[in-house]
């Protein structure tokens, strides 16, 4: 009996199963080496790449990229990947069926080697405590904590019902949950003694071998999967086990993975049969969700990603992807019709819609939905049913084209047809709408309303209005009934049209809406008013202005078939390539299509209606879609990481470079946004502030910029799945070329300093040079201001006159002679004086002018002997510094033939000329001014570095002059 | 003094005895397989299966040496039971170790169903199995009793192509063993 009791429940569930609510799963193969890679753990981190644990080892996949992770200076892949977890320091944990674990952190892969304990068998599950302790359970070596970086053991010697653990779950108090095959064990380190308790058979665990657990998103209840004994949720706080009456007498296989997507709700795997979905708020319901799975497949992993789809990994090559938000009822084979025309959800959970065969009705049922046709025997086929109500009194309200409108009780299936004949205004319904206990139908002309009586079979009256009390025109495609109880009609051709306080007003292009067709009425939260338009897409409507939403704002497509709004507040836009959900506060727009199974979809304005408990049907080719979101919320775009800065596409650590020299000024880099739903759709946009000015939108995944001049650059770049950047979060990487160091600051104020300080010196040798040439200048005018004073002195004037007085008369000729002298004298001096330097020849032939002029008075008592030679003639002297000595020997000594005075003008070795006369000073000296002398000294000190020699003793008064060399 | 009193200390834990008898050993168990195979039905046994329990730790041990099953449809099949499928040169034995997830009282009388999960090792390959059995207690002695398939394939098993018509590719187990206290 036993045996027939589970067979015929196997039976049941079994055959239930096929109308379930299905998932629709997309295949992804990985392959590496040309070999496909067998998917066993899945793991997406902190940044959003997905981890891949494989028999080949450890994968990143980024959507469009399976890339191969090698331990650190290794090329060789890790063991067999048997569990993978992040901490909350980012560190992803990889463990292998070898008991060897890795750890990835910024980049690198390197072996966890503890110090003590290195875990001997495989690593099956990681987990971290909320005490921020990791947790590692083996298969037949028992649990390890990294606790202060230390490895601690954890076996049935410390307490652990046994050293098989499977999973791992930690609760919110710093406890881990481990399942093992004798039960769940409970246990905790935070104090120094190793503490573990224990659930089981005996606290109503249905099984012992516990081989999943996963905490729930409130961390409320824990969810255990079993060997034999299928699954049960556990108190998270007083561990009360909660089995339930489904999981009784278990006929399925194992419970290989459970993985909680509401607080009440989960999708558990099974090993042999599949995937089904259990929500304790329905604990009779379990609804198979897998439909159509490869033949001999068992799921070892589940994923739960952030843009809300479920990734399911088994034996087979490559992983199955769904989006659980969409829920796909299938219509059963025999059923031939197409699409779907008219939805309606009614309050029992039922689901109507029409199609071109008539109406049905999928009831709901423990596992699913049963499809089966309604009211077969009133004319839903020769009339097609275009609009669905249901009633205050949960009457159904059937609108159809061209048979008026039906009201029927659905549970006896009694119906009433009204048309024109029975006062409805047109027989073409299409649209009805209802608030309380007033219906309005909106037809091809004009609308109806009607107000229910408290006996609802009581007979209804219409009261009709048409495009003359002021409805915009009689064609009114959809009635909505607003929050404030604003009644509006969506016309063909005059836009839309408001009821309100028993008056009509209309809305058109002098609002804003530039189209004069109006199909489909939806109502935000926010009190906005949304139409959808034949071919300008959506208008948004504040009651003053319409705004429109198109293919700019993210629209994927214009052909709108109908709105609606989901529970979380977003409006839902259907139209032929899916669905488009936009968030009215953020303007934010994600969209689910073909990639999610959404194709063919129905194209009546009533093809989409929202449920009570917030589900919105639709209907597609062959299939009702339900769209329950599960996650308020989900990634709306991809999440861009920039994942690798190279330069010279050798890769750099992106993390501590920032500042490049300026011959490493060839920059790439790579960067991935991922979005995993839509790999192919995502493109770029990116700007290297500093050197370009505009964004540039991209589908590659990297870009160099070679040659960078110096300077300050952040690499900017987002990642778009609509081609809308508008809210795409930007990453940044801020870095510098730094100038080379001829081209720094502090090389520019050396460099400054240097010529500085060679122009200081320039100027300063300039100014010294100027400065003793004026010198020069002044002692040379100063020296000829004294030869031509004494020159001109009356003495020697006086003196030469006497002379010439004296021989004029003796001898003309001589006279002569010496006037001629005299004015050679003078001439020469006068040419002389403005030369720095003449030739010694010039200054001697001036010194024997002189010499001759001087001896016609002195006669023979004054000598004067010189002995140059030619060669020594031609080297230079000051002018007149001769004439001046022997003046000065003649003036400052007595000359009488007593005491004849002689002066000896020759050349001294080192090219000196030495003028020497014997000392016999006169005894009333000269008054003299002295210039003369110190002048001599001065000019030559410029002239030349060797100095005057002056020596005086009491023989001789001896001045040597440098000779200076013509060259 | 305290040295002998640590040193004595440090034994204590080693010196208690256990309260109760925890090994139960059986020599002359009896195992039996069957291969239900379209063409033929082929048996065999062997009542030299070695078995123990460690009711303390609730682990368990049994093994069978392959040459000693008998029985057969021929003696020639019983050889290549031993040369070509079994190898029994190479692998003598085929054993099952574990231990027993559910947890029983052994002391008191009373029967239980229990999974016994281990190592099944076959022709040398080694398979983890859960495999379901009957332990009855009665007055101090453990009855055991199991059966469970084996696929040939698990445990590289290889039948040759003419014969798999004879040869089933799952083979049935039964086998039953008493085991008594160790003295």
């Amino acid at each position: 009996m036993p045996v027939f009791r589970l067979f015929l429940l196997f039976f049941l569930l079994r055959s239930l199963a096929v109308s379930g609510q299905e998932l629709h799963f997309n295949t992804r193969t990985f392959e590496h080496n040309n070999e496909p890679l067998k998917v066993k753990k899945l793991y997406q981190d902190a940044a959003g790449f997905v981890w891949l644990g494989t028999a080949q080892g450890l994968f990143q996949y980024d959507g469009f990229e399976t890339k191969p992770v090698f331990p650190e200076n290794s090329g060789q892949a890790i063991p067999p990947v048997s569990a993978l977890f992040q901490d909350k320091h980012k560190r992803l944990w990889v463990g292998c069926e070898n008991g060897e674990i890795y750890r990835l952190h910024q980049q690198k892969l390197t072996p966890f080697k503890p110090q003590k304990h290195a875990p001997k068998s495989a690593v099956l599950a990681m987990q971290e405590d909320a005490n921020g302790f990791i947790w590692l359970a083996t298969y037949g070596d028992g649990l390890y904590c990294w606790k202060q970086k230390l490895l601690s053991r954890f076996n049935t010697q410390t307490g652990l019902p046994d050293d098989y653990v499977y999973a791992l779950t930690a609760d919110q108090k710093g406890n881990i949950w481990a399942g093992t095959d004798r039960g769940i064990a409970i246990c905790n380190f935070s104090t120094a003694k190793k503490q573990v308790s224990k659930i089981g058979t005996a606290q109503g665990l249905p099984d012992n071998i516990v081989t999943a657990l996963a905490i729930c998103p409130g961390k409320k209840t824990i969810w255990a999967g079993t060997y034999s004994g299928g699954f049960c949720q556990i108190d998270a706080e007083t561990r009360n086990v909660t089995k339930l009456k489904i999981a009784e007498n278990w006929p399925y296989s194992v419970i290989s993975a459970i993985l909680p997507t509401t607080a009440s709700a989960a999708l558990i795997a099974t090993h042999n049969h599949g995937l089904f979905e259990f929500d304790g708020a329905e604990p009779e319901k379990m609804v198979w969700v897998e439909g159509e799975k490869p033949a001999g497949f068992k799921i070892s992993d589940l994923l739960y990603d952030a843009e809300g789809s479920v990734w399911v990994a088994g034996n087979t090559s490559g992983i199955r992807l769904a989006k659980p938000a969409l829920r796909f009822l299938k219509f059963p084979e025999k059923q031939t019709a197409a699409g779907v025309l008219a939805v309606l959800p009614d309050k029992k959970g039922n689901i109507w819609f029409s199609t071109d065969e008539g109406l049905f009705c999928a009831r709901k049922q423990n596992h699913g939905f049963n499809i089966e046709p309604a009211f077969s025997g009133l004319p839903f086929q020769e009339f097609k049913v275009i609009s669905l109500y249901e009633d205050a009194q949960q009457f159904l309200w059937v609108g159809t084209f061209g048979g008026g409108v039906f009201r029927i009780d659905p549970e006896t299936g009694k119906a009433t047809q009204f048309t024109e004949k029975n006062g409805l205004v047109n027989d073409n319904v299409l649209s009805i709408a209802g608030s309380g206990n007033e219906i309005w139908l909106a037809t091809l002309g004009g609308a109806s309303r009607c107000k229910l009586k408290n006996n609802p079979e009581a007979s209804l009256q219409f009261q009709n209005y048409n495009q003359h009390d002021g409805i915009g025109f009689n064609y009114i495609y959809q009635v909505f009934i607003d929050s404030k109880k604003r009644v509006w009609f969506a016309t063909d051709g005059k836009g839309l049209t408001k009821l309100e306080h028993g008056r009509f007003t209309n809305y058109a292009e002098k609002e804003g809406l530039t189209s004069r067709t109006v199909y489909s009425l939806a109502e935000t939260r926010d009190g906005n008013l949304w139409v959808s338009t034949p071919k300008s897409g959506l208008f948004r409507f504040d009651n003053q202005r319409f705004v429109n939403f198109s293919t700019p704002e993210g629209l994927r497509d214009l052909n709108i078939n109908a709105l609606q709004t989901d529970n979380f507040g977003n409006l839902l836009v259907l139209h032929q390539k899916g669905l488009d959900i936009l968030d009215p506060e953020t303007g934010k727009m994600r969209s689910l299509g073909s990639e999610s199974g959404l194709q063919q979809m129905g194209q009546d304005l009533n093809t989409m209606a929202k449920a009570a408990d917030g589900t919105v049907w639709f209907g597609a080719q062959k299939v009702l879609v339900a769209y329950k979101p599960v996650k308020a919320q989900v990634a709306d775009q991809p999440k861009t990481n920039i994942t690798s800065v190279q330069l010279f596409l050798k890769p750099v650590s992106a993390i501590s470079n920032t500042a490049f020299a300026h011959d490493e000024n060839h920059i790439s880099f790579e960067y991935a946004g991922l979005w995993f739903q839509q790999p192919e759709e995502v493109s770029y946009r990116l700007k290297l502030e500093g050197y370009d000015r505009e964004w540039t939108v991209s589908n590659n995944r990297s870009i160099t910029y070679p040659k960078l001049p110096p300077g300050s650059y952040t690499f900017k770049v987002s990642a778009s799945a609509t081609g809308n950047f508008e809210n795409a979060p930007v990453q940044t990487y801020p870095f510098q070329v730094q100038r080379p160091f001829w081209n720094t600051a502090w090389f520019y104020l050396l460099s400054f300093a240097a010529g500085g300080g060679l122009l200081f010196g320039f100027i300063k040798s300039r100014e010294k040079r100027l400065k003793k040439a004026e010198r020069l200048e002044k002692d040379k005018v100063t020296f000829q201001f004294e030869t031509l004073k004494n020159q001109v002195n009356p003495h020697f004037l006086f003196n030469s006159f006497n002379t010439l007085i004296g021989i004029i008369e003796d001898d003309r000729e001589a006279a002569v002679e010496y006037v001629e002298k005299l004015s050679d004298f003078f001439r020469n001096i006068l040419v002389y004086r403005e030369k720095d330097t003449i030739t010694l020849a010039e200054e001697l032939e001036l010194v024997q002018h002189y010499y001759f002029l001087q001896q016609k008075r002195y006669g023979s008592n004054l000598a004067l002997e010189i002995i140059v030679s030619a060669n020594e003639r031609e080297l230079l002297i000051a002018p007149l510094t001769l004439q001046l000595l022997v003046e000065n020997a003649i003036k400052h000594n007595v000359v009488s033939r007593s005491k004849p005075l002689t002066v000896q003008l020759f050349t001294e070795a080192g090219d000196y000329l030495v003028v020497r006369n014997t000392l016999q000073k006169k005894k009333m000296p000269e008054q003299s001014t002295g210039i003369g002398l110190a002048n001599i000294c001065k000019r030559y000190a410029i002239l030349t570095r060797k100095p005057v020699q002056i020596i005086e003793n009491a023989m001789v008064f001896e001045v040597k002059i440098p000779l200076i060399s013509a060259v | 003094m305290p040295f002998i009193l640590i040193l004595f200390a440090l034994l204590l834990p080693f010196r208690l005895p256990a309260p109760q008898q925890t090994l139960f050993v059986a020599k002359t168990g009896n195992i039996q397989f069957k291969s239900e195979a379209p063409l033929e039905l082929i048996e065999a046994r062997s009542a030299k299966m070695k078995g123990v329990i460690n009711t303390a730790e609730q682990t368990f041990a049994f093994s069978v040496p392959n040459n000693t099953f008998e029985g057969f449809n021929s003696a020639l099949q019983r050889e290549h039971f031993n040369e070509n499928y079994m190898e029994s040169n190479k692998f003598p034995n085929s054993s099952f170790t574990g231990k027993i997830i559910e947890s029983i009282d052994f002391s008191v009388d009373g029967t239980h169903t229990v999974r016994a999960k281990g190592k099944l090792l076959v022709h040398g390959v080694e398979q983890e199995r859960i495999i379901k059995a009957t332990l009855q207690i009665k007055k101090g002695v453990i009855s055991v009793s199991s059966n469970f398939t084996v696929p040939l394939a698990d445990h590289n098993i290889t039948i040759p192509k003419i014969v798999y018509q004879k040869i089933a590719e799952e083979i049935q187990v039964d086998l039953n063993a008493v085991l008594q206290p160790q003295s």
